[in-house]
């Protein structure tokens, strides 16, 4: 084995290295997360319907959270890293919000992204935390409190933003034409010319490592797989035989990240801790 | 033909080169540089927000000029500090930086727990709106501290860790370790934020 070798058997061990765990927040499985139990199923599907037509009209994304305590953290920081966890709002608009309430602290939040800090500075969250949300939950109605607020906080950045243009999966689609390219390049290039094995190298190679590239979201890992893929099937196996990826039918390929299946995912919006916070 | 395998084994050794995190100093420093213009910002925010708050709190309770001043004080001398171009790399300067700003935020605790003896202030309109933004920019305070942290944590570490190390004598040794915040008393965590 040559020195070179060893050298991408080990870059790649560091490549692998390099995931790491998340933090526990709660999985976003809609526009509404009622996690503490505090709102009715009426109240929960109108403010469904209310933040869905919200976002269709101005991209923002506005998501309640009820939590039934804070596990420790203060509020502040766990809205923090569940909204960047989430990644409310749009990518490159930072058009999210969250509406935190922690039922055993008391505590509630608005946490603002940076798109939208303008059009709800921190002063008018509090005043719609003090005067929407708190006089109500002093008095049990969550209901009544949740609802006001979101729609106080809906009211106030309504008109910001105008639609905006659908979402693009830019980088993952990449890998398809590019693999295509390349392998339509090679065969041109090297038709006749070389042993076939190197060619199914080639080939097997570019389109293991653009299925390993759109599973990971990450172009490192696709070319890595590529090149070792690749190498074993030209130097690897005596014959070097048939079996390349090239039977595989392209819409096939298309469904391994095209089924999201419609369900609420945030946008990639970005956080930096303005809003405001209070208790009842 | 020669030229076809040069060409790709070159371009192997690239992204080989990639994955084993040849650009990672670089990069990292690049979020250092980033995360620090962003905790830069959050202070000159709040630096911005205190004449209005002084003015706003003098009509209400003037004779508790000293708070005030204090206040004041603390500002100048943060906002006048002569500050070096290698400030991230400079532990004296650093610690001078992160002593002035802490600073502020003591005094200012001290003005908002004044601020509680005094009815008439606490129902005034503009200190409210000014009280929230202020909260408000603390917290960003904090989270851009953090955020600077842990771009300078990843920094530092991938400079003393292998292969980071490697690169880094090899390729990148004119750049220097990142001076991070550490936690002082008063100036590490959020101002006690008051609901009532």
């Amino acid at each position: 084995m040559s020195f070179a070798l060893r050298l991408l058997f080990l870059c790649s061990i560091f490549v692998a290295s390099q995931a790491s765990a998340a933090p526990e927040i709660p999985p976003l499985t809609g526009r509404v997360v009622d996690l503490a139990g505090l709102l009715s199923p009426a109240s929960e599907a109108e403010l469904s319907s209310l933040l869905a037509a919200h976002e269709s009209k101005s991209s923002n994304q506005v998501v309640v959270l009820t939590v039934p305590d804070l596990q420790g953290h203060d509020i502040a920081g766990f809205a923090l890293e569940t909204a960047r966890e989430w990644a409310l709002g749009q990518d490159g608009r930072d058009n999210g919000v969250l509406i935190l309430i922690a039922k055993k602290e008391k505590k509630m939040r608005i946490e603002v992204g940076y798109g939208l800090e303008g059009d709800l500075p921190d002063a008018w969250a509090k005043r719609i935390i003090q005067s929407e949300m708190r006089p109500a939950f002093k008095q049990g109605d969550f209901d009544g409190g949740i609802m006001n607020g979101t729609q106080a906080v809906v009211g106030a950045i309504e008109g910001s933003y105008t639609p905006a243009e659908p979402k693009e999966s830019g980088k993952e689609t990449l890998f398809i034409p590019l693999g295509l390219v390349s392998i339509i390049g090679l065969s041109g290039l090297l038709k006749g010319k070389v042993p076939s094995q190197y060619l199914n190298g080639g080939i097997g190679g570019s389109f293991a490592g653009g299925m390993v590239g759109l599973a990971t979201g990450t172009w490192y890992f696709g070319v890595l797989a590529a090149l070792a893929f690749g190498l074993f099937l030209a130097f690897g196996r005596s014959g070097g035989g048939g079996a390349g990826g090239t039977g595989v039918p392209r819409s096939d390929r298309r469904s391994s990240f095209g089924s999201s299946g419609g369900g609420f995912s945030g946008g990639g919006g970005g956080f930096g801790g303005g809003g405001a916070s209070g208790g009842w | 033909m020669k030229f076809v395998y040069r060409l790709l084994l070159g371009t192997a050794a690239l992204i080989t080169l990639a994955g084993c995190g040849i650009n990672n100093i670089p990069t990292y420093d690049e979020s250092v540089t980033a995360a620090w213009s962003n905790v830069e910002n959050q202070f000159q925010r709040r630096a911005d927000l205190i004449p209005n708050l002084v003015e706003t709190v003098k009509g209400y309770a003037d004779h508790e000029e000293s708070v005030l001043i204090d206040v004041i004080e603390a500002r100048n001398k943060a906002t006048q500090m002569n500050i070096p171009a290698d400030l991230l790399s400079n532990p004296e300067a650093f610690a001078a930086f992160q002593a002035n700003q802490g600073a502020i935020t003591q005094s200012l605790s001290k003005l908002f727990a004044l601020s509680e003896s005094y009815p008439d202030l606490k129902a005034n309109q503009n200190f409210l709106e000014l009280q929230a933004q202020l909260e408000g920019t603390e917290n960003r305070i904090a989270v851009a501290r953090k955020d600077y942290i842990g771009a300078v944590q990843q920094y530092n570490t991938e400079l003393r860790t292998i292969p980071g190390k490697w690169w880094h004598s090899l390729m990148y040794s004119e750049m220097e370790k990142r001076e991070t915040f550490s936690s002082s008393a008063g100036s590490d965590a959020n101002p006690a934020v008051k609901f009532n």
